[in-house]
């Protein structure tokens, strides 16, 4: 019946011209896809800023952790929590999710070949979620690495960032982790069922894959528009907007164009209600999105969501700044030479090998690391090339040891100035319209 | 009509891209159609289409290739699908058409050669388009484009011939 040179040929053609074109469906198809490119483009570029803030904030954390025992009690609760309880500092939004209940308990259990995964509990908003799981096998496994770690939608990852942290318990067999999901924009709750991705360094690289589904309400974040210019030491900041979800409060500002000072890091930003009750930043985990010379930056503040004080007031001090065109260094790699670094910084620069740099700096209060951002003569960013980074400690302060991949780089390359302790004189102080 | 838009698209310009998709949207919605069966899948090809473009549009290396580019990856979405697809049976369009004719029976025959033939079937024979344009996209000689043809034409003879039995 069917025949090349007959109309059965013809027939495919007529059929196809046919066929009805979907134009509104085609249209919100190809947005769809815009979007999720976006939220996977997105996901790469934040991804490091705040991996670069997490290994700092560890490195600051284990000589300065001492856990309350309330603390300790209080947050058992979470199945999953107590066992890395001694890992975490004390959050004060964390103890107020546990005495209000939101989170949830999944209890799926996974064997992959040698490893047992099992999900433990979960707290989640429109700002991430708080996975509480952990990894046992029937031998030994410290030396086993996560290589990777990712929230996902059908299959598709979600454009977030996360940081984890890792203890042994019950001997070497068994490890209890904590992973924090942060969105860089907002997670959508439309369909509850996501994926949890894991991968092992282990020979046979096991991958877990593990479906879950939330039943709990999520509950919205409160928003607060601000949209106020403030000037510290003649220097104008933006504060646009504060945003309060049970995991962590964000505070949104960008600096003025044109200021004359480059500000750094804030390294005191607090919450302060109406009986003088303070909530800082959190104590580990991720601090916040973005770099303030890039534009916008969200800042995290352990969160009082489920508070409901009369008032209510941002403060923000110890603000780190330094004259532009005094923010930065530059080195040529290949002859190891440093080109110009401020001489009104207290910090020391060698250039042991054609990949490596060696910084000594002051901490300040806000320990932040030395530098972030990268450029090479170019202008091609190669902030995401370092290869590996080693501080040492020696009390007021530290050096770092930078490898990188410059393979590609053209010098001389200049890497940026992230935080150094020299501060503006006064602070940002400003009430949040609570009944708006 | 230069070959601005397609110029823009290489370069990263998202929008530009989005435009030329739309641009071409009844022949790469149709193909996927032809493939699939039905309005759903077709459009969630042309969502995927929309993403892999968008992900290795700086991949292509002329402005000419990319229709064809784009006839490529959507066939090879198609196909990725048609696989999954198997336990699903669409037959909403067969009531419609009622003789002893499937709809796109010479589709289904034409998805089992090779993607390099079902690529040439459908920029000849759908598109419209003339051996010598597509010698020139594939750079490849004229010749080369008609004994292609020729091999791919008898391939689906016999494909044909073993379906009738």
């Amino acid at each position: 019946m069917t025949n090349l040179n007959g109309q059965d040929w013809q027939r495919l053609p007529e059929e196809l011209e046919a066929i009805e074109i979907p134009k509104e469906a085609l249209h919100q198809a190809r947005v769809n896809a815009v979007h999720q490119h976006r939220l996977t483009k997105k996901r790469k570029r934040r991804l490091y800023s705040v991996a670069s803030v997490a290994a700092i904030v560890l490195l600051l954390f284990v000589t300065s952790i001492r856990v309350s025992p309330v603390f300790a009690e209080a947050v058992a609760k979470i199945p999953g929590f107590s066992s890395i309880v001694n890992m975490i500092a004390y959050d004060k939004g964390i103890s107020d999710i546990v005495e209000n209940n939101y989170f949830e308990e999944l209890g799926i259990v996974v064997t992959q070949g040698d490893y047992t995964l099992t999900l433990q509990s979960v707290v989640a908003d429109y700002s991430g979620m708080t996975i509480f799981y952990n990894i046992e096998s029937p031998f030994e496994n410290s030396e086993v690495n996560i290589t990777s770690l990712e929230l996902s939608q059908q299959g598709i990852p979600l454009g977030v960032a996360s940081s984890y942290i890792s203890s042994l318990v019950g001997g070497s067999s068994v490890r209890a982790d904590k992973v924090e999901i942060m969105a860089d924009d907002e997670l959508s709750y439309d369909n509850m069922t996501f994926e949890f991705n894991l991968h092992l360094s282990d020979a046979a690289k096991t991958k877990f894959v593990v479906p879950f589904t939330l039943t709990k309400a999520i509950e919205p974040p409160k928003v607060y528009k601000l949209n106020q210019s403030v000037i510290v030491d003649g220097q104008t900041i933006n504060i646009k907007q504060l945003k309060i979800s049970p995991l962590r409060a964000e505070i949104l500002l960008a600096a003025d164009e044109q200021n004359t000072m480059q500000l750094l890091k804030f390294t005191s930003v607090r919450l302060i209600d109406e009986n003088g009750e303070e909530w800082g930043k959190p104590r580990d985990g991720g601090m916040g999105f973005g770099i303030l010379r890039d534009g916008e930056v969200g800042i995290f503040i352990q969160s009082n969501y489920f508070r409901q004080p009369k008032k209510l007031t941002l403060v923000m001090d110890w603000i780190e700044a330094l004259p532009k065109g005094s923010d930065y260094l530059e080195v040529d790699f290949e002859q190891q030479k440093v080109l110009y670094m401020p001489n009104e910084l207290d910090i020391d620069v060698q250039v042991p090998s054609s990949n490596t740099l060696e910084v000594t700096y002051p901490t300040g209060t806000g320990g932040g690391q030395l530098l972030y951002g990268i450029v090479d003569q170019e202008g091609n960013d190669f902030s995401s090339n370092t290869i590996s980074t080693r501080f040492s400690k020696e009390e007021p302060n530290v050096t770092a040891v930078y490898t990188f991949d410059f393979d590609n780089a053209v010098n001389p390359i200049r890497l940026n100035i992230n935080s150094y302790p020299l501060y503006l004189d006064g602070k940002v102080e400003i009430d949040i319209p609570l009944d708006e | 009509m230069g070959m601005e838009l397609e110029k823009r698209a290489i370069a990263g310009d998202e929008r530009a891209l989005v435009k030329l998709l739309e641009r071409h949207e009844d022949t790469l919605y149709r193909t996927a159609y032809a493939y699939l069966k039905n309005e759903h899948d077709a459009v969630e090809a042309i969502q995927e289409l929309t993403y892999r473009a968008l992900k290795k549009i700086h991949t292509v290396k002329e402005p000419t290739y990319i229709a064809t580019w784009l006839v490529r990856i959507i066939i090879n979405i198609c196909l990725d699908m048609k696989k999954k697809q198997k336990k699903i049976v669409f037959n909403h369009f067969v009531e419609i058409a009622s003789t002893d004719h499937q709809p796109f029976e010479m589709a289904d025959i034409i998805a089992s050669l090779p993607i390099e033939q079902q690529e040439l079937i459908y920029l000849k024979y759908f598109q419209d388009m003339k051996n010598g344009d597509i010698a020139q996209l594939k750079k490849i000689p004229e010749g080369t484009v008609k004994s292609r043809l020729h091999t791919t034409l008898k391939r689906l003879r016999v494909l044909i011939e073993k379906e009738e039995l």
